[in-house]
């Protein structure tokens, strides 16, 4: 099932499947990190005549304007595609960006502004942005349910859906119902358009871009699409589009186009390319980017870095410092750029660091900078993101060295400007909803409103003195310029006036002028206005959009600046040679004038008597459609097993049943999960059958002639109630604490094999009976992921059981656990892996535990090292071989290489920490079988690993080793012929 | 075990084998629809309103459905299409050739496009066994009154020569939907029914395309 966000920057469209297995560690062996809550939202409800609005703050202004905007949005979409919604939509309103991604409905990246969902309807957005853009992500999202209650009828029809409409169809439409075209938007289709670089629509009617794109092209490209069917075909020509998708099979939604217009896709597609080109067919003689000026960079794919979302000048002029993403490390970097020929000079934050999450970015112009360099040129200052909100970080502009750190209460902050000569530092950032103009002090650290206002001020620029400040406002539904001293902000004088935005101001060196970005043209053109004379200047006359104009210091007509191009922002250096437009009147304004607001189409007064708090848990609804899941292991077992949930509206309170088979034997479980609160509780049933292979060696060594491990088949079944608690100390860290009652019962599988012993476990390490045990963990994970598994950082688990001594029949012991993993990114992919995993279980009736196979001991039999104490060791070198394939079955890829080293050591109660082994003695030319004692067994070895639908699929070439005697590392054996293991896992 | 295998793959080995393609082709032909009326000798084309009968609808038919139909036909024809407020007061009026005469006195090779309708709606209930909506609250109630809102349509469709003001084409759609959205207004539900008569109306005028498969056997 699809659920619909909506990003600022990249697209990530989830696939919601609420996954509550509990099955072996082996599968899924990542602890994961924290979802730290650190707000305890005191939800409130308010219904107006469509929706259901839930919201925690306590002004009420916030109420009214997302009723006024909601209602707007629904009268006017209802009433453009003559549709009613067949159910009430609840709007789950967060006020902040940061505070919404601590929504329990999902876990949402950095980015998001919106998601809706088609399960319940709901809509849960957050209201850092100007409000003309927040009426435009309401009727964006509204849309979205309108879409769901077309295709499927009625909210949780979607469950029963088996297809749904190709990205662009969705999201498309979404845009078009804004019926506004954001600046950045129209500059992605512009620019892909004069490059030739329109998405193909593919046979079954999905949208392809053979480039990359900032975003997925199913937003702009979409909504260009609407605006074609809407030239082509009337108004009419959308509403028969969605006609034709509503009342078409569910097969026959996978061609709409064809159903609707009569075409095959790739004529539709013909037709909107000759569409769009004629539309933008008049920018084609403005300026190419690339005539500017050789590329400073970034130079993807010639180098790693893509995109070039902020950039700073040095003091002289001859190094630029970049804000981009590394393409290779998936992370962001700042660069250091030759300003001379655009070489890198130096990665400043190059790896992987647990100083900060990742470094803060915005990839819309008008936002301003996201990183500034100090007027001495020693410093270069970005804000990061860590923990609950972002920080200021302040590094040596050579070395990359942290000189400073200083958490922030403001969301979203931007626009960094150090003040020269002074120890403080101008940014832009939200308080309390509202974007302001905020002063920090690097030494004590303490942050002061200047604007305190409900105007959306950003993009700040300090005069070279220090005594100006210029920034721009959104005025009505326009970005203006404004100049204020840096002592009294409330004295503004407006410098840009008209239709068109006005962004990314910069002063020059003798602050006589100030240089900008506006679109008076359309496309965003490099502007200047002189301060003495309000003379306006233009530059340049670009295709697709110049922003951040920076003059060179001692060179006055030439700039750096940032131009996009072919789907990414690259830094140019150009001579520019300015053309006069006209004189404008520099105005003054009175600070009790009134700023042209942005008026919603609908306004009505809130009854505070409808207003109710919500208590308890409320209604309970299914979370998502049941998944799937199966696994395939080393010894031919399958797994596989289902699980279904129920929640409330906000997700706080999750009631899950899973039940789970491997071979025969089944486990279920049930759980309540709360986590409304940054302390995250859970109480649980659950009965567990595992199995594992008993070592019989143990008892009678000729059994080992005679059966082989398979027939040693023992099961555990697990079965009781507990509760646990975890409190994340922070994203990366978190203590868990379990109490329960659990009855285990453990026996042979085979009853020949319990009568071979006697009718008596002469095994004697059957755990039957019951505990109450009591555990306390502290786990961590720092680990990285890509696309292939762990690529850097540690994991880590250590915990310690403890029965209590409830009666003298109750089991008794005490079990200590730790779980280490370590990872060494080398470059290109390829990494050390290192694992130590170990457990000791002692007292009255000590634990056993289990190992072996897959990727724990590869030359041993799955699950056939049993012991009470015992660890095992992996140490792996891991290396890309393909990175992608197209094969007959379909995309199979990263294929990767794996040399391998294991070891494991065990111990049962009562017996010598030895391992029997099967060896053979070549007597006059015969080999003879003979079991021989060791301290140590393990492996080494080479393995392939591919993914294949999304399964990491293993086939390793195996050889045993042996250590006799464990004081001699050094000294051990190889054994047996090399042998193929394959299994289905993921690495650890 | 074995021997069922064995079945097993000589089955799937004779379905395979008698896919294979014999001495024929299929192929597709789209042929065109031969059409009710010769609309090709007309230049203009004026929809007239529609008599209402018995309208207690809350929304105003006339005006609704002339903006569709124009702005349809302009997709699809390459004619002038405008639209014009003659008032209607009965049914009769159709076959009254003087009427329509005067209507467009002196004006060469043009149709009116107009007819009557009826709007109806009305709301049927039963009870229910048990709630499909499993996504609801996990412990839904056995019985359940269900609704749904049925909205029908009565069209009579009349071209008529502006020149002779004979009735050139004539045609009747009956159209009926059902909602289970309690929500669905009257308005909305119209525009869903107008635009299969819209389709049915101008296959039979304009014509189209329609999908034969043939057989070409090869010696």
């Amino acid at each position: 099932m699809k659920n619909r966000i909506k990003f600022l920057v990249f697209l990530l469209i989830f696939v919601i499947s609420i996954s509550h297995t509990f099955g072996q560690s082996i599968y899924f062996p990542y602890y994961g990190k924290n979802k730290v809550n650190y707000t305890k939202f005191q939800w409130k409800s308010y219904k107006t005549d469509n929706f259901d609005i839930y919201y925690y703050t306590e002004d009420i202004r916030t109420l009214k304007i997302i009723s006024e905007l909601a209602e707007s949005a629904f009268k006017r979409i209802s009433l453009k595609i003559k549709h009613q919604l067949s159910a009430r939509v609840p709007i789950l309103f967060y006020k902040t960006s940061t505070e919404f991604q601590q929504t329990n409905l999902y876990q949402l990246p950095e980015g998001v502004l919106g998601v809706a969902e088609p399960l319940l309807y709901r809509v849960a957005l957050h209201g850092d942005m100007p409000i003309d853009e927040l009426q435009d992500l309401v009727e964006h999202e509204l849309t979205h349910i309108f879409e769901y209650d077309l295709l499927y009828g009625s909210p949780g029809g979607v469950v029963y859906a088996m297809s749904a409409p190709a990205d662009w169809i969705m999201e498309g439409f979404s845009e078009y119902n804004t019926e506004t075209w954001s600046s950045w938007s129209a500059l992605i289709v512009r620019d892909a358009v004069l490059n030739d670089r329109i998405p193909e629509l593919t046979k079954r009617g999905s949208l392809f871009s053979r480039y990359p794109m900032p975003r997925p092209p199913s937003y702009d490209f979409g909504h260009a699409m609407y605006e074609f069917i809407e030239h082509k075909y009337g108004r009419n020509g959308v509403r028969n589009f969605w006609q034709s998708l509503k009342n078409s099979p569910m097969i026959g939604r996978l061609n709409p186009i064809k159903r609707a217009f009569n075409l095959e896709p790739k004529e539709f597609g013909h037709e909107f390319k000759k569409y769009i080109r004629d539309k933008y067919k008049h920018f084609l003689l403005r300026d190419n980017p690339e005539n500017y000026s050789i590329t400073m960079g970034p130079e993807f794919p010639l180098n790693e870095f893509w995109f070039a979302f902020s950039h700073a000048l040095s003091p002289s002029g001859d190094i630029i410092a970049v804000e981009t993403f590394n393409v290779k490390d998936s992370d962001f970097d700042i660069l250091l750029l030759s300003a001379k020929d655009g070489s890198v000079i130096k990665n400043l934050t190059k790896g992987y660091t647990l100083k900060y999450e990742h470094i803060k970015y915005e990839i819309e112009p008008s936002k301003g900078r996201d990183i500034a360099w100090s007027s001495d040129g020693d410093r270069i200052a970005f804000f990061a993101r860590t923990g609950k909100k972002h920080s200021l970080f302040i590094i040596d502009a050579l070395s990359g060295k942290t000189l400073n750190k200083i958490f922030l209460n403001q969301d979203r902050p931007s626009s960094p400007c150090f003040v020269p000569g002074n120890n403080e530092l101008f940014f832009t950032g939200f308080e309390h909803g509202i974007h302001d103009i905020f002063k920090l002090n690097l030494g004590t650290k303490k942050v002061i409103n200047l604007t305190q206002d409900d105007l959306y001020e950003k993009a700040l620029a300090l005069s070279p003195d220090g005594s100006q400040i210029v920034y721009s406002i959104r005025i009505g539904t326009y970005d203006k310029l404004f100049l204020s001293p840096v002592n009294n902000l409330k004295e503004k004088t407006q410098l840009t006036f008209g239709r068109g935005n006005t962004i990314t101001p910069e002063f020059s060196p003798d602050a006589k002028t100030i240089y900008f970005s506006g679109d008076m043209r359309e496309a965003f053109n490099i502007y200047s206005v002189s301060l003495d004379t309000g003379e306006l200047k233009r530059y340049t006359d670009v295709r697709t959009g110049n922003f951040f104009p920076v003059q060179v210091p001692n060179s006055p007509d030439t700039f750096v600046f940032a131009s996009f191009n072919k789907g990414s922002f690259q830094i140019f250096k150009s001579k520019l040679e300015g053309e006069v437009e006209k004189t404008v009147t520099l105005a003054k304004i009175e600070d009790e004038e009134e700023y042209q607001r942005f008026e919603p189409l609908l306004t009505f007064e809130i009854d505070k008597e409808k207003i109710k708090p919500c208590k308890g848990i409320g209604k309970l609804y299914m979370s998502g459609k049941p998944p799937l899941d199966a696994i395939f292991s080393t010894d031919g077992g399958i797994y596989g097993g289902s699980s279904i949930a129920f929640s409330d509206l906000f997700r706080d309170h999750t009631f899950s049943f899973t039940a789970y088979q491997v071979r025969s034997f089944r486990s279920y479980y049930f759980s309540y999960f709360n986590q409304k609160r940054r302390l995250q509780f859970m109480a649980s049933a659950f009965r567990y059958t595992m199995y594992y292979y008993t070592p019989y060696s143990y008892m009678d060594p000729s059994l080992y002639y005679r059966l082989n491990y398979r027939d040693a088949i023992a099961t555990r079944t697990i079965s009781g109630a507990n509760v646990g608690a975890y409190y994340p100390f922070s994203r990366y860290y978190r203590v868990q604490a379990t109490f329960g009652y659990s009855n285990y019962a453990e026996d042979f599988f085979d009853p020949y094999m319990n009568k071979l012993m006697g009718g008596t476990t002469g095994y004697g390490f059957f755990w039957n009976g019951s505990n109450v045990s009591g555990s306390l963990s502290l786990v961590g994970e720092t680990t990285k992921f890509k696309n292939y598994g762990p690529a850097g950082g540690n994991t880590f688990k250590i915990g310690i059981t403890q029965s209590l001594p409830i009666a003298e029949s109750f089991i008794q012991n005490t079990t200590l656990q730790l779980d280490f993993r370590q990872y060494l990114y080398i470059g290109a992919d390829a990494l050390f892996a290192f694992r130590f995993n170990g457990f000791a279980s002692r007292g009255k009736n000590p634990y056993i535990s289990y190992f072996g196979g897959n990727n724990q001991v590869r030359s041993a039999n799955y699950y056939s090292l049993v012991g009470n104490e015992g660890w095992y060791s992996n140490l792996e070198f891991r290396f890309p071989l393909i990175n992608s394939a197209t094969t007959l079955l379909g995309q199979i890829g990263p294929i990767r290489g794996t040399f391998f080293l294991d070891m494991a050591r065990i111990k049962l109660k009562g017996y010598p920490a030895q391992i029997t082994i099967l060896d053979y003695l070549t007597v006059d030319g015969e080999n003879l079988p003979y079991l021989r004692k060791v301290d140590s067994v393990g492996s080494y070895g080479f393995g392939i690993e591919l993914f294949f639908l999304g399964f990491p699929v293993h086939l390793d070439f195996v050889k045993a080793l042996d250590w006799p005697k464990f004081s001699a590392p050094f000294k051990y054996n190889t054994r047996g012929k090399w042998m193929t293991k394959f299994w289905i896992g993921f690495d650890f | 075990m074995k021997r069922n295998r064995i079945f097993l793959i000589l089955l799937i080995f004779l379905v395979l084998y008698s896919c294979k393609t014999g001495n024929y082709w299929k192929i597709k032909l789209e042929l065109p629809v031969k059409t009710s009326l010769d609309i090709s000798r007309f230049k203009n084309i004026v929809i007239a309103n529609f008599f209402l009968i018995d309208d207690k609808n809350d929304f105003e038919i006339n005006p609704a459905l002339l903006e569709y139909l124009s702005s349809e036909l302009s997709q699809d024809l390459d004619k002038n299409i405008s639209t014009n407020n003659i008032a209607l007061d009965n049914e009769e009026l159709f076959q009254n050739k003087d009427f329509w005469k005067g209507q467009a006195p002196g004006e060469d090779a043009t149709a009116f496009l107009t007819g009557s309708i009826e709007y109806t709606s009305e709301t049927r209930k039963a009870l229910i066994g048990k709630s499909k909506k499993q996504f609801d609250n996990p412990f839904p109630s056995k019985n359940r009154l269900a609704s749904r809102k049925f909205y029908n349509l009565k069209m009579n469709v009349y071209f008529i020569n502006a020149a002779t003001g004979e009735v050139i084409y004539e045609t009747k759609f009956n159209e009926t939907q059902a909602y289970e959205n309690p929500n669905q207004t009257a308005e909305f539900a119209f525009f869903d029914q107008v635009h299969k008569v819209k389709e049915k109306l101008f296959r039979q005028v304009l014509g189209g395309e329609r999908i034969q498969q043939r057989y070409l056997i090869s010696k």
